[in-house]
């Protein structure tokens, strides 16, 4: 599940932190004679799934935003990460900002730079671009980024200000987040009528690519952008995407030769190709984790205690291991382990049934006869769901059924469609489900805070703490990265002395590379495809 | 005839109204809705979701939607795709040539396997031949589609890379000049027109063996044989004209199967056609798409079942169609 879009004010700096860490992995060896890079040619790459629309307001699927960001840039982007700093961002559109003393202005000074069809990039452009984002007929799912922006003003053509309604430590992130569109083309269609128009056959761009042909369910043609503002880049002529629903044929392709590149790898497959693939498999930070949810509604998931013995009881490590492949980290909490807003100080809890049995007893279970454990002569069973189609949660499922059922509690598990998991879910109709958010800004309270519940937010588990709700609220407060942070870490201890989730671990976005391919490296966390502008085909 | 096509066209409109009202039914009473769907995993604000259904006419109550839907369809309006925004027409108009040329390539390759099959069944009868060609046809029927496409992508398009692995032209060649286009195009339809017209061989070849076995003996064969007529034509124009009869009522039924049904072909192969459409449809909840492709579907049967009447009308003289 994606926590993606449902942000609130206050709450953490989770997305500056996602950014300040995620360009590290495992580092590309170029093949020998791979050479410098160099400009030219067609670079070939795998998607399991077709774009959902060109319009980026419209969309909410994250390969489709990917390649939204080839063609409108933002006004700045995230900068690759410093650890223990705040995050900072670089020049895009913008080739300068700066905030007003009291900080709720934040003016940008955009670069001399035009649409591909050679009309100026205007303050009036950014402008329009925040009225399309906050249109209730536009229905962004992430107009709650702008929620604290009052206004935008085009002071003169390349002056543009946001007024913010308080100070917080996310307003840059917030400022620069979506694409910016030629309001000379956007603004032919009406907002009302956005969502039933065509807009695959817009062709004016600013970013590194533009779209040279789309062929829904077949193909999709990026070409250089020639008027783009970094002369130099992108190093690819063109870029094709083979939409190929099944990742066997997409890796079948691979090996043959016809794909450069395919994400999405299973862990399995990535393993395999990683040992005896002529491909190269590069990993990329994805801001998320996978965890189970116990429904704190029912007895006896709503003592901690119960849900701390539960998470002893799993081997995660195991978990990782066996079914990850390595590809993957246990994780302490909600907040990256990798990022610089992460607790150092919180290890996860370990593999430990001694532990969690005697928790167990303390909140007053015992072992009955048939070693099960009971408590008031009601046995500790559960039922554990997850999304049917989804081979490494129903792994998941079973091997989590296999090491409860070690220390006497029942578990049952059910594969449930998406709708139908979604739907008793949301009604709080569950024992417990194994489920997953990417997080993209700032979730946690959408997560955790007691006045979250479905449908207003996503704290599906019912978790109601107090001492949780009163960090959320501070954080909400905080003016600046220096005040949030410390509460941040203290939320972080919180959630892992409550456990309102079981927290699994954190998977990678893996990637298969082909040879001829270079200057694949992960970028920022959450633009997968950033790479792109980057990227050369060797010579061979 | 002219007549008789019509009048069976025109008796099929409550039947294709029928079949919209059930995939209307089906879609809508199934667990979740399109918004959903289309939300997958994410968690959004309910103004977002309020936003989106006021959009795309999800608020209405499922009658009214359905009756417009039904006055839309009365003016050749299909409606809007929100799965893939873009009109339904066009979304239908992109998928059905790529499925046209699949069902095509592989009902050709059906027919020429079928009749070899059973002729070869027919002619050398409890002989080796004979037994050869039912356990390969057989065996090719028993075989899950899915498996039976990745194995031929294994084989002939990574092993010995024969054919491309998917996909519909390779790149670049959507711009090619026609004549490589068109071979590419060939190149490309060849395996999985193959593995879809191959898999259900059996039945038109074992149809066709026992229609053979059946008519072999009849009179009229004798009087062609006593006529001059020589082995090839008693059994390729006599012969098979008569027990080709069912083969010709279950080709006439296999149409639609072939345009819609090839789902597990179209996804092997990421061909970009109806049955996957259908399918993506269906997950998505696109009602609009679903039921789209239902009536289309349901045409095809209809349209597929007189091509089947009128072909067999024309092949056996005891079929006549009255006149008034």
């Amino acid at each position: 599940m994606r926590a993606a879009a449902a942000h609130h004010p206050s709450s953490l700096l989770l997305a500056a932190a996602c950014a300040l860490a995620g360009c590290e992995g495992r580092p590309e060896q170029p093949p020998a004679g791979a050479g410098e890079p160099r400009r030219g040619g067609t670079a070939v790459l795998g998607t399991v799934v077709d774009v959902d629309n060109w319009n980026e307001y419209l969309s909410q699927q994250a390969f489709a935003n990917a390649l939204h960001r080839r063609l409108y840039p933002r006004l700045a982007r995230e900068a690759p990460p410093e650890p223990g700093q705040p995050p900072r961002f670089e020049p895009e559109l913008a080739e300068a900002w700066s905030f007003s003393e009291d900080r709720l202005a934040l003016t940008f000074r955009l670069r001399e730079a035009s649409w591909s069809d050679g009309n100026p990039i205007q303050a009036s452009d950014v402008r329009f671009t925040w009225r399309a984002q906050t249109s209730p007929e536009v229905g962004w799912i992430n107009a709650s980024t702008k929620e604290h922006i009052r206004e935008v003003e085009a002071r003169d053509p390349r002056t543009v200000v946001f007024h913010f309604d308080r100070a917080y430590p996310e307003q840059l992130a917030d400022a620069v987040t979506g694409g910016v569109l030629p309001e000379h083309i956007f603004a032919r269609v009406p907002f009302a009528r956005w969502r039933t128009h065509d807009w695959s056959s817009v062709r004016v761009v600013s970013g590194p690519f533009r779209l040279a042909a789309y062929r829904p369910a077949e193909e999709i043609v990026l070409e250089r952008n020639p008027g783009y503002y970094r002369a130099e880049l992108p190093r690819l002529d063109r870029v094709v995407f083979r939409i190929v629903p099944d990742i066997s044929n997409l890796l079948t392709q691979l090996l043959a030769g016809h794909l450069d590149y395919v994400d999405k790898l299973p862990p399995w497959e990535a393993a395999r190709l990683e040992r005896s693939g002529p491909v190269r498999i590069v990993e990329f930070r994805v801001p998320g984790f996978e965890y189970i949810g116990w429904n704190h509604r029912r007895e006896p998931f709503d003592d901690p205690r119960v849900r701390r013995a539960l998470t002893l009881a799993i081997d995660r490590q195991g978990l990782v291991d066996e079914l990850l492949r390595g590809y993957g980290t246990v994780c302490a909490g909600p907040v990256p382990s990798w990022s610089a807003a992460a607790d150092p100080a919180l290890e996860p809890w370990p593999h430990d049934p001694g532990e969690a049995e005697r928790l167990l007893r303390e909140a007053g279970f015992a072992r009955d006869s048939e070693g099960r454990l009971v408590r008031g002569g009601r046995p500790l069973a559960l039922t554990l769901a997850t999304n049917a189609g989804n081979r490494l949660r129903e792994a998941v499922l079973v091997k989590v059924q296999e090491q409860l059922r070690r220390l006497g509690i029942e578990v049952q598990v059910a594969s449930l469609e998406m709708a139908a998991f979604r739907e008793r879910n949301a009604a709080g109709d569950f024992d417990a489900y194994v489920g997953g958010w990417t997080i993209s800004g700032r979730a946690l309270r959408q997560l955790f805070h007691s006045q979250m519940l479905p449908p207003r937010g996503a704290n599906i588990v019912a978790y109601r703490s107090p001492r949780a709700d009163a960090l959320l609220e501070r954080l909400d407060a905080a003016k600046t990265w220096e005040q949030a942070l410390p509460v941040l870490r203290e939320l972080q201890r919180c959630l892992h002395e409550e456990q309102p989730y079981t927290f699994l671990y954190e998977m990678p976005l893996l990637a298969a590379v082909a040879a001829r391919l270079q200057g694949v490296s992960p970028g920022p966390p959450d633009d997968p495809l950033a790479h792109l502008e980057q990227a050369w085909i060797a010579v061979p | 005839m002219i007549r008789y096509a019509c009048g069976r066209l025109l008796s099929a409109v409550p039947v294709l109204v029928a079949v919209a009202t059930l995939g209307f039914a089906i879609v809508e009473f199934a667990p979740g809705d399109a918004v959903e769907a289309w939300l997958g995993e994410r968690a959004v604000p309910p103004e977002v979701r309020a936003s989106l259904e006021r959009a795309y006419g999800l608020h209405q109550p499922p009658w009214q939607r359905y009756a417009s839907w039904l006055a839309s369809l009365a003016r050749g309006e299909l409606g809007w795709s929100f799965s893939r925004s873009r009109p339904v027409r066009e979304v239908l108009a992109g998928a059905l040539p790529a499925t046209l040329w699949l069902a095509g390539a592989a009902m050709l390759i059906h027919l020429a396997s079928g009749i070899a099959a059973g002729l070869i069944g027919a002619r050398f009868r409890r002989r080796w031949p004979d037994h050869l060609i039912q356990a390969l046809v057989l065996t090719l029927y028993g075989m899950p589609v899915f498996w039976l496409g990745l194995m031929a992508t294994l084989a002939l398009a990574y092993r010995i890379p024969l054919f491309p692995p998917s996909s519909m032209f390779s790149v670049g060649m959507r711009e090619a000049a026609l004549l490589p286009r068109l071979a590419d195009l060939l190149w490309h339809v060849t395996l999985p027109a193959a593995v879809l017209g191959l898999a259900s061989t059996a039945a038109t070849a074992r149809l066709l063996r026992g229609g053979l076995l059946q008519v072999l003996g009849e009179e009229f064969l004798r009087a062609a044989r006593a006529r001059g007529a020589g082995p090839l034509r008693l059994w390729l124009v006599h012969a098979l004209r008569h027990a080709s009869i069912p083969v010709v009522h279950l080709l006439g039924m296999s149409l639609p199967v072939l345009v819609s049904g090839s789902l597990v072909v179209e996804v092997v192969f990421a061909w970009p056609g109806m049955g996957r459409l259908a399918y993506e449809a269906l997950l998505a909840r696109d009602t609009p798409l679903v039921l789209a492709a239902t009536v289309l579907s349901a045409i095809l049967v209809v349209v597929g079942n007189l091509l089947a009447d009128v072909a067999t009308a024309g092949l056996d003289p005891r079929v006549r169609v009255r006149r008034r």
